[in-house]
């Protein structure tokens, strides 16, 4: 019996003398996903403070040495190297190791179209640029396939998919030759993100004004304003009227307005009616007198 | 003696009294004696437009009956929410042109202090002899009345949606207008440095702009910066042209190397309207000799325009921004009614103008 007893003690003591010097350590998976909840086995003994120092995140916990440490899924939202550090409680030696969290799985598209407005006819005038993430806004370095669609009121053109590159993919577009909405799309699995590019008239093409005579005043008034496709250029576009007769010049800088731009001056003799908007200049007519 | 103390007192407080009316009297303008001189009843006129007190004003006047009472505060009081309400007349000045035993002409210049700084105004009075006094015969005018009428108007304007004040990266967002600086010409003055040209706006939406310059030095340092502030279109719809000008006082030209335009442009809402006519431009000599570009602005919608601001741009034989230069139109501009103005030109500048082009900004009470 007293022989038993010493036995005990003994192997007690044996084995509280090997965990004491059994050194720490921690041993993180070789694959971990962002947002996915993980298990960090430890060896080692006695109480100890685990620190876990992240992209976006800082955590410090007491653990028991040799105990798993669970990593919950909040924690390692971010992406990017993490170092986890482990050290015993009242001395100076601590461990440290780093691991990777990959991104999860592409779940959103960051879509970039710019310009929002172009002129008509323009070769390579929009970009189209789609930056896939996971559902923590992780950029998905893994190749994906996103596929371009552009549609207008006439047509709709797809492109095949094409694969991501360290998460970014991109396109080039023309204008087309009709002016209205485009809406451009990006379409990753189920996802789709879209935007809308305005496609407008160029300059002015072939101004042409006329003018009305309505007692002591005249009215000019442009012929509809087109480009020259045929496209109407934008209402609120500045059209200048000039008026000259022996008063001196008059001006009007007046907005097209459905189309076309309209005004009226006061006739007192002879003058000489211009019009113009941009660089582009109309026709010259002559009122109240020989050419 | 009792007596003659009281009595002495007495006439001493009424010699004090007298003094006392006669000082404030003539502190507050009364004329106790009379106006002498033509140019003494200009002088007095002023002061009781100075004090605002229409009634007194008026009652100086030789043709007091015929003045219309309210045509003789609006116009020197203003109306309609012009610049003229947000004025006072802080100093006239004087000059009697001709004179004869009954009647004189006097040339009065009116320096307003206004909200956006000092206005002058010169007019040319006539005088004439009433007894002993000098009287000022007001000319006749009258407030602006428009013919009852509907005038229909096709409005236009941008109004500007974001989607919300996240901004959220990756988000599209309204691109900022494209805006272009065509020309910059940089002039020596007697005191400063005026940098000067046009901007134009070549999108399909209205700009809001600001231009700036920057100046460097033969070092490469950057080391003075101004803006246009007012000298400048703010809104800028398509295609539109506006003048610029940003002085830069105490400087000389040979100070600067080199000059860094930089205009800031944003999307912003706007109205295409009122339509702001500039009719009969002409380059002209005023009363006091100055050159200056005049004309008549006629606003072509139907609300009112409270405060126009006349900008002018004059061009070389090269077509090259020579001067560019500004002025607020004191009245509102009603619609339909033709409304002088008149921008100064320096006479060294005039010599060279061959062409100049007259733009208007305008700021009407309860909008943008």
């Amino acid at each position: 019996m007293r022989v038993l007893g010493c036995t005990f003690v003994l192997c007690s003591a044996l084995v509280v003398m090997s965990h004491a010097q059994m050194p720490l350590a921690l041993h993180p998976p070789a694959n971990i996903t962002a947002g996915e909840a993980v298990t960090i086995p430890s060896s080692g003994s006695g109480l100890a403070i685990f620190y876990l120092i992240g992209p976006g995140h800082v955590a410090k916990r007491n653990i028991q040495a040799g105990d798993s440490i669970q990593i919950g899924s909040e924690e390692i939202a971010a992406a990017g190297t993490y170092q986890a550090i482990l050290c015993k409680e009242k001395e100076q030696e601590c461990l440290n190791t780093n691991f990777y969290v990959a991104p999860s799985r592409g779940k959103e598209l960051v879509f970039l179209v710019h310009p929002s407005r172009v002129a008509v006819g323009e070769p390579n005038a929009i970009s189209a640029v789609a930056v896939v993430v996971d559902r923590f806004h992780n950029l998905r370095l893994q190749p994906e396939n996103v596929i371009f669609r552009a549609t207008t009121k006439e047509a709709a053109v797809s492109s095949p998919p094409q694969e991501t590159r360290n998460g970014i993919v991109w396109t080039r577009l023309n204008s087309g030759l009709k002016d209205g909405t485009v809406e451009i799309s990006a379409t990753l699995g189920q996802i789709s993100e879209r935007r809308v590019v305005q496609q407008v008239a160029a300059e002015p093409c072939h101004l042409h004004v006329s003018a009305g005579q309505k007692g002591s005043h005249v009215i000019l008034q442009t012929e509809p304003v087109r480009d020259c496709r045929g496209n109407a250029v934008p209402d609120g576009t500045i059209v200048t009227f000039t008026k000259l007769d022996k008063l001196g010049r008059s001006t009007v800088d007046a907005p097209i307005k459905k189309g076309i731009a309209r005004t009226e001056m006061a006739f007192s003799g002879p003058a000489t009616i211009s019009v113009a908007s941009g660089v582009v200049a109309g026709n010259d007519i002559h009122l109240g007198g020989p050419r | 003696m009792k007596h003659r103390l009281a009595l002495t007192l007495i006439l001493a407080t009424a010699v004090l009294v007298a003094i006392g009316w006669l000082q404030s009297a003539k502190a507050s303008g009364i004329s106790l004696h009379a106006q002498g001189s033509p140019e003494d009843a200009v002088q007095n006129l002023m002061r009781s437009v100075r004090e605002r007190n229409w009634t007194k004003a008026q009652s100086q006047l030789a043709n007091a009956g015929q003045v219309d009472s309210s045509a003789f505060v609006y116009d020197l009081a203003g109306g309609d929410g012009s610049l003229r309400t947000y004025s006072t007349l802080e100093a006239s000045e004087v000059s009697v042109l001709h004179q004869t035993a009954d009647d004189a002409l006097a040339r009065v210049k009116l320096n307003w202090s206004t909200a956006v700084g000092h206005i002058s105004d010169t007019r040319d009075l006539k005088v004439v002899r009433n007894g002993d006094d000098w009287k000022v015969e007001w000319p006749a005018s009258q407030v602006p009345k428009l013919p009852a009428q509907v005038m229909s108007v096709t409005y236009l304007r941008w109004d500007i949606v974001n989607r919300g004040p996240e901004g959220e990266w990756g988000t599209a967002s309204i691109d900022s207008p494209k805006v272009r600086i065509i020309s910059m010409n940089a002039v020596e003055r007697p005191d400063s440095v005026i940098v000067m040209g046009e901007v134009v706006n070549e999108d399909t939406i209205p700009a809001y702009v600001n231009v700036n310059a920057a100046l460097i030095d033969a070092k490469g340092v950057e080391f003075r910066e101004e803006g246009s502030f007012d000298k400048v279109s703010h809104i800028l719809l398509p295609s539109q042209v506006t003048p610029y000008r940003i002085d830069f006082p105490q400087l000389r030209l040979s100070q600067v190397k080199q000059v860094r335009m930089d205009a800031k442009v944003a999307a912003v809402p706007a109205s295409a309207d009122p339509v702001i006519g500039v009719m009969n431009q002409r380059m002209e000599t005023d009363a006091l000799g100055k050159k200056l570009l005049a004309g008549e602005l006629v606003n072509q919608s139907g609300q009112t325009v409270n405060i126009a601001h006349v900008l002018a741009a004059c061009y070389d034989d090269n077509g090259k921004v020579i001067w560019v230069s500004d002025g607020y139109v004191d009245r509102a501009l009603l619609p339909m009614t033709p409304q002088p103005f008149g921008v100064d030109l320096p006479a060294d500048v005039a010599t060279h103008v061959q062409r100049f082009r007259i733009t208007v900004n305008q700021y009407t009470r309860g909008t943008s």
